[in-house]
């Protein structure tokens, strides 16, 4: 089993490799560099001005790999390796397939604020096509020299998938030795103006909200409680704001530190669109994120279910 | 067993929360006073005088201008008194949380069902008043109409009103997927309405025609007063301003400004409007003319785009009215559910989409069958009587609170006390007693019927009630209650109790603190 990252040929992600490192040694996992390479039409046409491009990208990966290479401190196994495929998404999920990767590590937009997480086609690709978790790191990330995870926050959304995947997260939060804690996240939607209740009408809204939140969480919090292991600590959180920022701001974060969100809110492009609570989360998220994608939701379970539950 | 008697029962306050809201939240003061001002004329234009000309002409003649100027007074008049309310009673909301942390919980019951009048059957009027827009507009654009049967409620030989259900059910979905208004986007509307209000103005102008004021009051002063009645509709949604007194900056000097303002405006507006659809068009012709703006702008032009302009402006403008009165009422029955004045249902929130989807769905399916089956004019008169009741019971909350509370701080007080609510009063009645006879039944009812369930049902789970037995909160006066902390009893808070009802912090609810960005961070912890 391995922890794969994925470098673009020409641009080494260090976010995402920093990400990676942490998560390798967290989990105990070796490391897995790979650098697609989706020039090209095949090898079968190496010839001319396509093999020209095609050696000129090859070259160009393995200079990001070489960047890479720098930023793995030596306590970490890893390997290196320029993957050829007919395209970035497709050549990642294979390089995950072959190595038996738990998590797959990519980095955030190049054009996203900094400290933030915009989705690039090649990442909103990959959420919707793997069978693995992807861990994807906010722009500049950087967890410190032989940083482990200190904590996995679980995002609730009061879900019944959600509430396994927090479940799942605490007893992988307990094999690596951190804690865990449980989130729900809410913007404070502005009343409709002009409805004559006041502008202030969706406090108790929230209100009761949280209430409801607070009280289903409490019955996952009990089920962690009796894990053996116990996760190093257990905490419920709600992050309220004016906006998503805000609200993912209002709690307190560690450095090491990952954000879980199941992606069942994340469904098809066309509702990803229109905002899901999830997209927003991840969006605003000051810590990587881990989504687990919809397929890779019954192996993760399946990976953090105790032992006592089969 | 109950330990209060029933008349502390019936009169019982509900405690207001020192800091603010019913989460304890405060809001930053953010709304200037010209927002403020949009506010006022967005929530109000809009919701009647797109198609409440055909419903008032018929009635009160061309003197329809007095109705519009009449009942604009009175609304005036009693949203100067809601305001004096809002700055001083600190809960957030509607009249009736007003109500029940002054008057006390039957009167605030009284409120509720003038409210859901208000708010349940006024956006059953919107919808329907839409669909004839909807309809001018399929006309205008492809060249057919929809069957008479689907357009129309039983009573005006139709057999539902299909468009309004639509509408209904699309802002059921909006809300239910949690859609949110922002004051921008109020704005957007507002301006998009006032600028096929001040089209309709500028083209319908050119149609003048002096003869059609010949005979001015047909019906003389009665039929002006019943006019009002019916008008006062289109005042709905003046109160916004002073619900949004919280998030006001200065409101001593802005909310009174901000009402007069949006009441000049929107009285303004209607008044030109009106003058100008009844210099353009024989007062005859007014009665039954579905999607009057729009038709009148045809023949005086003799050509469809102009009703086309109208009757796309008319339909974007109203259906964002539909959504946020029916938002309202939802909110509403929110509020009083968690009272315990209202079953569960209305208090569930979906930990998903954050909102409260069966209140949501109720509400709508209600709604839109009121809308699917009852004429418009019928409609119209019922939201008025509920509005006008409503601004009644506030208004002499005004006057009972400042006998009964005189030290009370009121960030804002009404000009010329006692004249003021006292002429609110009498206006409020006299409208009334002009409505049809079967709206004042249908009201009396409704409000017994409310008032019934309620001394059978709510008065039983009043959740102040349930925390007086338990005593979380204990009697220190006639009418008057502190709340003390929950879990060991003891008493949090002696200096404030003088104030109505004023006790600890909040109800203790889980949401404390949660609103306006002050998460607890780290709470929870275990």
């Amino acid at each position: 089993m391995s922890v794969v990252v994925g470098v673009a040929p020409g641009h080494c992600s260090h976010a995402a490799v920093h990400l990676a490192v942490l998560l390798a040694r967290s989990y105990g996992q070796p490391l897995v560099v790979a650098a697609v390479n989706a020039a090209g039409w095949g090898a079968g046409r190496s010839l001319g001005v396509d093999g020209e491009y095609r050696r000129f990208v090859v070259d160009q990966a393995r200079a990001a790999l070489d960047e890479a290479r720098a930023l793995v401190p030596a306590d970490i196994a890893a390997q290196y390796l320029v993957h050829d495929a007919s395209s970035s998404r497709r050549g990642l999920l294979e390089v995950c397939e072959q190595h038996r990767a738990i998590r797959l590590v990519v980095g955030a937009k190049d054009e996203g604020p900094h400290g933030e997480i915009a989705l690039g086609s090649v990442v909103t690709g990959l959420l919707q096509s793997a069978h693995v978790p992807v861990a994807i790191a906010p722009r500049g990330f950087g967890a410190g020299p032989g940083a482990r995870l200190e904590r996995i926050t679980a995002a609730y959304s009061g879900s019944e998938t959600s509430a396994e995947l927090a479940l799942a997260s605490a007893v992988i939060a307990a094999e690596s030795g951190c804690g865990i804690r449980l989130a729900a996240f809410f913007a404070r939607p502005r009343a409709l103006a002009a409805a004559a209740i006041g502008l202030d009408a969706e406090d108790a809204v929230i209100a009761e909200w949280s209430a409801t939140i607070r009280e289903q969480a409490d019955e996952i919090l009990d089920d962690i409680e009796r894990l053996d292991p116990a996760p190093a600590s257990i905490e419920m959180v709600v992050g309220a704001g004016a906006d998503w920022g805000e609200a993912l701001r209002a709690v307190d974060w560690k450095r090491a530190e990952a954000l879980l969100v199941g992606s069942s809110s994340l469904g098809p492009i066309a509702r990803v669109s229109l905002g899901s609570h999830a997209v927003k989360i991840v969006r605003h998220s000051p810590v990587p994120v881990v989504v687990v994608p919809r397929r890779a939701t019954d192996d993760y379970i399946a990976q953090g279910r105790p032992a006592s539950a089969g | 067993m109950s330990t209060q008697t029933l008349r502390q029962q019936l009169f019982r306050v509900k405690p207001v929360p020192r800091d603010g809201g019913e989460t304890g939240s405060t809001l930053k003061r953010s709304i200037g006073l010209f927002q403020l001002t949009l506010i006022g004329v967005g929530g109000t234009i809009g919701t009647g005088i797109f198609f409440i000309l055909s419903e008032a002409v018929p009635i009160a003649g061309p003197a329809v201008i007095w109705s519009f100027i009449i009942a604009g007074l009175v609304a005036g008049l009693s949203v100067l008194c809601y305001a004096e309310l809002a700055s001083s009673v600190p809960v957030s909301g509607s009249s009736y949380s007003y109500a029940y942390s002054t008057l006390g919980e039957l009167p605030a019951m009284g409120v509720a069902a003038c409210l859901l009048l208000e708010y349940g059957v006024s956006t059953a009027a919107v919808a329907v008043g839409w669909s004839q827009y909807v309809n001018q507009l399929i006309n205008n654009l492809f060249g057919m109409e929809l069957p008479h049967a689907l357009l129309y409620a039983p009573e005006e030989g139709g057999i539902i009103n299909l468009p309004a259900i639509i509408l209904i059910g699309l802002c059921m979905l909006l809300l239910i997927r949690g859609t949110t208004h922002s004051v921008v986007a109020n704005t957007i509307m507002v301006l998009i309405k006032i600028a096929v209000l001040l089209f309709f103005v500028a083209v319908g102008i050119t149609g003048w025609n002096a003869d059609h004021f010949a005979d001015f009051a047909p019906f003389g002063f009665a039929g002006v007063m019943t006019g009002a009645g019916i008008i006062f509709f289109s005042f709905v949604g003046l109160d916004a301003v002073a619900t949004a007194g919280d998030e006001a900056k200065n409101p001593r000097r802005n909310l009174p400004i901000a009402l007069i303002a949006a009441l000049v405006v929107v009285t303004g507006v209607y008044v030109a409007v009106a003058l100008t659809a009844l210099g353009a068009q024989a007062t005859g012709e007014f009665d039954g003319q579905a999607a009057g703006l729009s038709a009148i702008l045809e023949n005086i032009v003799g050509a469809s785009w102009p009703g086309t302009v109208v009757a796309a402006g008319a339909v974007i403008s109203i259906f964002s009215v539909t959504l946020v009165v029916l938002y309202g009422q939802t909110r509403i029955l929110f509020a009083m559910s968690r009272d315990g004045m209202a079953p569960k249902v209305f208090q569930k929130v979906n930990p998903r989409t954050m909102t409260p989807v069966a209140n949501t769905i109720i509400v709508s399916i209600v709604v839109a069958i009121l809308a699917g089956v009852l004429p418009i004019n019928f409609l119209a008169e019922m939201t008025s009587i509920g509005t006008l009741a409503a601004f009644l019971v506030v208004s002499i909350a005004v006057i009972v609170l400042r006998r009964r509370e005189p030290d009370l701080e009121r960030k804002f007080r009404v000009p010329f006390y006692p004249v003021v609510p006292i002429l609110s009063i009498i206006g409020c009645l006299w409208i009334i007693k002009d409505l049809r006879p079967i709206t004042i039944i249908v009201f009396a009812g409704w409000t017994a019927l409310v008032l019934v369930w309620y001394s059978f049902t709510g008065r039983k789970n009043s959740v102040l009630g349930k925390r007086i037995d338990t005593g979380l909160i204990v009697l220190v006066g006639p009418g008057r209650y502190r709340e003390v902390s929950g879990a060991d009893g003891v008493e949090i808070d002696d200096a404030d109790a003088a104030a109505v009802g004023r006790g600890g912090p909040g109800d203790g609810s889980a949401g404390s603190g949660l609103a306006g960005g002050s998460a607890d961070s780290g709470g929870g912890a275990r």
